[in-house]
């Protein structure tokens, strides 16, 4: 498609040269017009003189043509400029003809003005049609010149001295030769301007490849450049508060005692805690990323869950809430423990966190679809806006209404979806605000025989 | 001495809390918002003699656009403003910010940095693009890197303090 649109920006540039060209002709006619006339050679001038507002008319013509186009579609376009660049030609091999005719028939030598046609024709279109173009010349040198050998046309002689008509053989031979030169120009010029095209054609779809890479290349880089200014940004953010909460006690005059902002202190080893947490998860998706190796064992997914379940409760206990396990029924997956817990542990701790208190947690096991384990995480929590559910997974990502970057790291979850993916799974969320949100992670299930 | 009423509008909660006890050393009162809003509400009603304005807080360009805001506002236009943040910018000179947002016309140009352009007296120009992807330009009293050395904190504060 693209291609096309490439293609009608080159036969429009044919079109606007091959006009170009014809008034270059013009030109030619009025320089012989003038030579004619300053030598006081024998020639029917008004004959002249209307070939040469016929040409000029054709020109104007052919410039206005390219006009009646109005369609977009480049396939339209395309084969709508074909058809006028071949009227072009044809109309000036009439037009030529009645030149001829006026002027000697194939006496006048510039019956060799047909061969730029043959050429130009093979230039600009494909063999088949330079052919039928190259017979048409022929058929039409032919018809002039034994239409004026009969006598059925009349003969204008320009040189008396020459008559070629006497004989005919000569105009036979003159003919024959024409007609070989004719074809075996549109062969050559064909050739070469095939090679041509092919090699821009080749050359075309090669830049095309190489713009469209290195425009995805450009993407990646952005979105190289986005994630890092997003990860320097977290960690100024947590070294400027440690900074200044410490400057406070640091700088303080040590003659006062209220200077010794203990609330500071706890909130400077906080901040420090969380720049820990932040790097930590930074790393570790780095290294996912980089990393191929996972180790490869098979396990209870249950006993992910019960090593779960006693290390959040004591934390879902301080808020009150009731943490609900139903794993009982026994599934295996394969994959790496740790990965594993971290990934379901991290679901499960923001869902405490995330719900009010007095609030409740279930955790619920089943098989799904007889392929995978569903490990279903849901709460009573303040829920996730809609619009927002889709870039939860996404790095740095905090939900509108808790973005302090004291909240935690933004990367808990795409690790999440990092892990789960890595073991060929996939974690899944809804959500309704008020009424608190599920997670689903899905997991290949292992038969464990 | 008079003393001066400093407004501090940051997201980051601790920052603005130890910022606060920073400056009451030195005397100054100070005010805090935590978001574009509040920050250009607080303004109004106590006109402070400097805000100190972090950037990425509800929006990646909050910052910039409490600034834009502020320059077209009569009541708060003369209120110096230090920016402190820890965006990353490129530091560069008017000539390459022409260059760059001729190169940013052409779509497959995606690069978005935050352009700063420092002069000598302290004060610092900003290019940025919003995200209908129009560019912004305006002027701050100072501009610093989080995280900043107390020493020069209080340096760029005084220095835009005496100037007014």
């Amino acid at each position: 498609m693209n291609f096309t649109k490439f293609e009608v920006e080159r036969i429009k540039e044919q079109y606007a040269w091959l006009i170009k060209l014809r008034w270059f002709a013009v030109l030619g006619v009025v320089g012989i017009f003038l030579i004619i006339y300053f030598f006081s050679l024998q020639f029917p001038y008004l004959l002249l003189q209307l070939f040469l507002g016929g040409l000029i008319l054709h020109n104007l013509t052919s410039s206005w043509l390219i006009k009646l186009n109005k369609s977009d579609d480049p396939v339209v376009k395309y084969f709508f400029l074909k058809r006028i660049t071949l009227y072009q030609i044809l109309t000036d091999l009439v037009l030529l003809t009645i030149l001829l005719h006026f002027s000697g028939g194939i006496e006048n030598p510039f019956m060799l003005f047909y061969l730029f046609h043959a050429a130009l024709t093979s230039i600009l279109f494909s063999y088949r049609t330079s052919i039928v173009v190259g017979t048409c010349i022929i058929a039409m040198l032919s018809l002039l010149a034994f239409g004026e050998y009969s006598g059925l046309i009349a003969h204008y002689r320009i040189n008396p001295n020459m008559n070629y008509y006497n004989d005919f053989l000569s105009v036979v031979t003159l003919l024959g030769i024409f007609s070989i030169a004719v074809y075996i120009l549109i062969y050559l010029a064909g050739t070469i301007t095939n090679k041509l095209r092919n090699q821009e054609r080749a050359f075309y779809l090669i830049n095309e490849e190489l713009t469209h890479a290195n425009a995805e290349l450009a993407e990646k880089d952005v979105i190289k450049n986005e994630y890092v200014s997003r990860v320097t940004h977290d960690i100024k953010g947590h070294l400027a508060s440690i900074q200044t909460l410490l400057a406070v006690i640091v700088l303080q005059d040590p003659a006062k005692t209220d200077g010794l902002r203990p609330d500071f202190v706890k909130k400077a080893y906080n901040r420090i805690l969380l720049l820990n947490e932040f790097v930590k998860d930074l790393l570790k998706l780095t290294q996912m990323r980089l990393l191929n190796n996972q180790r490869d064992q098979i396990f209870s997914i249950n006993t992910v869950l019960d090593k779960i379940y006693q290390q959040l409760l004591p934390y879902a206990q301080s808020k009150e809430i009731a943490l609900i396990f139903k794993t009982q029924i026994p599934y295996s997956v394969r994959g790496e423990f740790t990965s594993i817990e971290e990934a379901i542990a991290n679901i499960v701790s923001n869902a405490i966190k995330y719900t009010p208190v007095k609030g409740q947690v279930t955790v619920n096991l089943n098989m799904s679809q007889g392929t995978h384990v569903s490990i279903e995480v849901s709460d009573t929590g303040y829920g996730i806006p809609e619009e927002e559910l889709p870039k939860i997974f996404e790095e740095f990502y905090r939900a509108t209404n808790t973005q302090n970057l004291a909240d935690g790291t933004g990367l808990g979850l795409s690790l999440v979806k990092q892990i789960i993916e890595r073991h060929h799974g996939k974690v899944t969320v809804e959500s309704k605000i008020g009424e608190g949100t599920k997670f689903t992670v899905l997991l290949p299930l292992i038969n464990p025989e | 001495m008079e003393k001066k009423n400093i407004l501090l509008v940051d997201d980051d909660k601790d920052l603005v809390e130890a910022m606060a006890a920073l400056l009451a050393t030195r005397n100054f009162t100070t005010f805090s918002a935590h978001n574009r809003k509040d920050g250009l509400k607080l303004a109004k009603e106590k006109k402070p003699n400097l805000i100190i304005l972090d950037v990425q807080m509800e929006t990646p360009f909050s910052g910039f656009e409490f600034q834009v805001e502020r320059s077209a506002d009569a009541e708060l236009k003369n209120i110096p403003v230090l920016m402190n943040t820890g965006i990353e910018v490129m530091s560069t000179n008017d000539s390459v910010v022409e260059m760059i947002r001729e190169m940013r016309k052409n779509p497959d140009f995606k690069d978005r940095t935050v352009l700063l352009v420092r002069s000598y007296d302290g004060t610092a120009a900003v290019d940025y693009l919003t995200e209908t992807g129009a560019h912004q330009f305006f002027y701050v009293d100072g501009f610093l890197s989080k995280p900043v050395e107390p020493d020069q904190f209080f340096e760029e504060i005084d220095r835009i303090l005496n100037k007014k």
